[in-house]
């Protein structure tokens, strides 16, 4: 349930722009603390969240602000671990968002639930490759052993889902922001680019696939606090987010012609942080696989929305 | 057979049969498979001395006439060239695709310059750029607003072109230039030829995502050409422009369909691996079939286009449909790689994932150079199917 009100959000997003523009020495926490989030977070949790995680998409922001709302689902009293995300499996033990100097202990999900290891004891990378402006490290090497903690991971990376989905939202608007100006300024064949058919329609389907996306992440706030369906719907959600960032910004890039290819601008850099958030906590392409696969054995399709909830 | 047989100019297929069995047998050709470059600088440089062993065994001197350094024969044998290098593991070199682009439109419509620097250029010993596009004049060409001026026997070049590829290293560029009033558009446009090293002459390397100078910006500032270096008539650019597009569309397709193919042939093997370890992710077969099934249709179409070209036929709009085809296969072929390698493509180190990336960034420039996807569908429109236009100013 949002209890924000318009002008509240707007006032919200605004500070929150700021604190992500500001690049003075203190840290990204006493800069939210100053702006009294845990506040907002308590009055709202759903808008809170979803703002600041749209925040730090367009900012490409690179931050460890997901390891709290995963740690937070799993155990308030963990909170200040570091979270080892079980995406990139292929290339290493997992991800960190951050180096670990700060982090006394890292929570590792598995098969049988959750572990603790000592965040000194993991040997780290840069995650580096296509998208080289982020700050996540790659683990290499064996993992420690370390304690088991209670808490459940599945509601964990529900959470976690809800807010990388808004994360690639923010990602895919600042996109289209740029895309729009682009195309209403310059000019070929005497006329603005956002004036010929090909690129508007181009544009207009990229906005109907983030407004889509969003949707699908109310739809998983409303289920939010149900054990069962939480984590099928952010499943979906995070689907649904992923697969925006694909359908926007292959039209965002080529609405820029050659600009939108080269380091002369900035779009590919959204290209690349939308791709690696894809690909935290399942792919787009692997989460519909999943639930293609749960609903073949029996998971019932269910409806998630109802109509006679959360109206204001 | 060795080069230079003299057969090899009328006997294609003893040609192709000669190529193959050169470029498979071939010690020295080992420097050049698997190569993986730090910088697009070093690849084009590394590149050109591939060209060298070809021409000096005779191999790529076929399919172009004696006055620039050929053997004759004709374009085919050239696209049998690229084919078999790709299908032997070998890249098609990459000062050959701005030659392919630049040398016929030199060759017929300025032979004096041809007979001057396309032997070096076939040698590898040189290669140029292609300055088309604008800061203000991409996809609308003729809007373009860089200057030549005469001034007694020479002309004076003034202006900036703006994604000249191979830029960074090229010895010369080809120019489009405006000649006539501001706004003659099209009719005001002659091609110059202008060397690297003259006065004036300014280049700054532009990165493509991913970080390699692939581009360049280039800055004339009062360059002066001797008047023999314009290509055609004065005024007469657009021609030359529409005659080298041809080219452009075509053979680069073509050249695109032969590496597509080698790449399929390594996404398998990438596959095979996977079926091997986690399992292949759903759809990504239908997908794998689709792609290959798009390679070998681009080469039938293209294949016809080149044909038709080779035997001096004029190609017309209808050219577009290849530069579709070309689009769908490596936006289709590059997208099913991303999604087969999975995190590796994302977070690889190896040098195989950092190629595949950079691949992956280029493969967008399909739907972008020579002509945008949006650009091709509408001459389609306009100019085969014959629809009412969309109300250009
Ligand atoms: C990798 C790469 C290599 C290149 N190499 C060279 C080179 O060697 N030499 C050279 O001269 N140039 C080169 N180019 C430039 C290329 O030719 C231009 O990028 C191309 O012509 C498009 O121009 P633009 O980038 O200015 O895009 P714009 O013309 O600004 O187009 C932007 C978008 O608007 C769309 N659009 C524009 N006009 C219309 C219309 N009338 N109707 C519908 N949609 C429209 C386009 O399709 C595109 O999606 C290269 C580009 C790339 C990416």
């Amino acid at each position: 349930m949002t209890v924000l009100d318009t002008e509240a959000r707007a006032a919200v997003a605004e500070s929150l722009r700021d604190v992500f523009a500001d690049d003075s020495a203190r840290d990204l926490a006493a800069r939210l603390d100053e702006l009294g989030w845990d506040e907002v977070v308590n009055e709202d949790p759903e808008t809170a969240t979803t703002m600041l995680f749209i925040e730090q998409g367009r900012a490409l922001a690179s931050t460890s602000l997901l390891d709290d709302v995963v740690v937070g689902a799993l155990d308030p009293a963990l909170t200040g671990h570091g979270v080892l995300y079980p995406s990139f499996t292929s290339v290493g033990a997992g991800v960190l968002l951050g180096p670990v100097d700060d982090l006394e202990r890292v929570l590792v999900p598995d098969a049988r639930g959750v572990r603790s290891v000592p965040a000194a004891a993991l040997e780290l990378r840069p995650l580096g490759g296509f998208d080289r402006h982020s700050a996540w490290q790659v683990v290499v090497g064996a993992l420690p052993d370390g304690e088991r903690v209670a808490g459940d991971w599945v509601a964990a990376e529900a959470a976690g889902r809800r807010a990388v989905s808004a994360e690639i939202i923010g990602v895919c608007r600042a996109a289209l922001d740029l895309a729009v100006q682009y195309t209403r300024d310059r000019r070929q064949y005497g006329r603005p680019l956002g004036s010929f058919q090909a690129v508007r329609h181009q544009l207009a389907e990229s906005y109907a696939a983030i407004e889509a996306a969003a949707s699908a992440l109310s739809a998983a706030w409303t289920v939010s606090a149900d054990p069962a369906l939480a984590p099928w719907a952010a499943r979906s959600a995070k689907a649904k987010a992923g697969s925006a960032q694909d359908v926007v910004l292959r039209r965002t890039v080529q609405v820029l012609g050659a600009m939108g290819l080269t380091e002369e601008g900035p779009m590919h850099r959204f290209v690349e942080r939308g791709a690696t958030l894809d690909q935290l906590l399942g792919s787009h392409g692997q989460l519909v696989e999943q639930t293609g696969r749960d609903l073949l054995t029996g998971t019932p399709a269910h409806p998630v929305v109802q109509i006679w909830e959360d109206t204001p | 057979m060795d080069g230079f047989a003299p057969e090899l100019g009328v006997d294609l297929r003893a040609y192709a049969v000669g190529v193959r069995s050169f470029l498979t047998s071939t010690a020295a050709l080992e420097e050049w498979r698997s190569v993986h470059y730090e910088t697009t600088a070093d690849r084009i440089r590394h590149e050109a001395g591939l060209m060298g062993v070809l021409h000096d065994a005779g191999w790529s001197r076929w399919g172009w006439p004696e006055s620039v350094g050929g053997l004759g024969g004709g374009l085919v044998h050239r696209a049998t060239l690229y084919d078999e290098l790709a299908a032997a593991g070998l890249p098609i070199p990459q000062p050959t695709l701005m030659l392919e682009t630049l040398g016929p439109a030199l060759v017929r419509f300025a032979p004096h310059l041809a007979a001057r620097h396309l032997p070096a250029y076939l040698r590898g010993e040189e290669w140029w750029g292609q300055g088309f596009s604008e800061p203000d004049a991409g996809s609308d060409l003729a809007g373009l607003r860089t200057r030549a001026t005469r001034d007694g026997e020479e002309w004076v070049v003034s202006g900036q072109k703006l994604w000249t590829s191979h830029g960074e290293t090229a010895h010369r560029f080809v120019c489009l230039v405006r000649t006539g009033a501001p706004e003659s558009r099209h009719k005001g446009l002659s091609m110059v030829l202008v060397d690297r090293d003259a006065p004036g002459v300014t280049v700054r390397p532009i990165a493509i995502a991913g970080g390699r100078s692939e581009l360049a910006e280039v800055f004339y500032d009062d360059v002066r050409i001797p008047g023999d270096q314009i290509v055609g008539a004065v005024d007469g650019g657009w021609s030359v422009a529409m005659y080298l597009l041809q080219f452009e569309r075509s053979v680069y397709g073509w050249q695109c369909a032969a590496v597509a193919l080698s790449r399929v042939r390594e996404l398998v093997i990438a596959a095979a691996d996977l079926a091997a370890g986690s399992g292949i992710p759903d759809g990504l077969t239908r997908r794998l079939g689709e792609v290959y099934t798009d390679v070998m249709t681009l080469r039938a179409k293209s294949a016809q286009t080149v044909r038709r070209l080779a035997a001096g036929e004029p190609v017309g709009p209808e050219a577009s449909v290849d530069k579709v085809l070309l689009a769908a296969v490596e936006i289709g072929l590059y997208d099913l790689a991303r999604e087969l390698l999975g995190a590796g493509f994302l977070a690889g180190t190896d040098v195989v994932d950092t190629a595949w990336r950079d691949e992956w960034w280029y493969s967008r420039s399909a739907t972008i150079l020579g002509g945008s996807s949006e650009i091709q569908r509408t001459i389609l429109a306009d100019h085969v199917l014959r629809l009412p236009k969309e109300g250009v100013a």
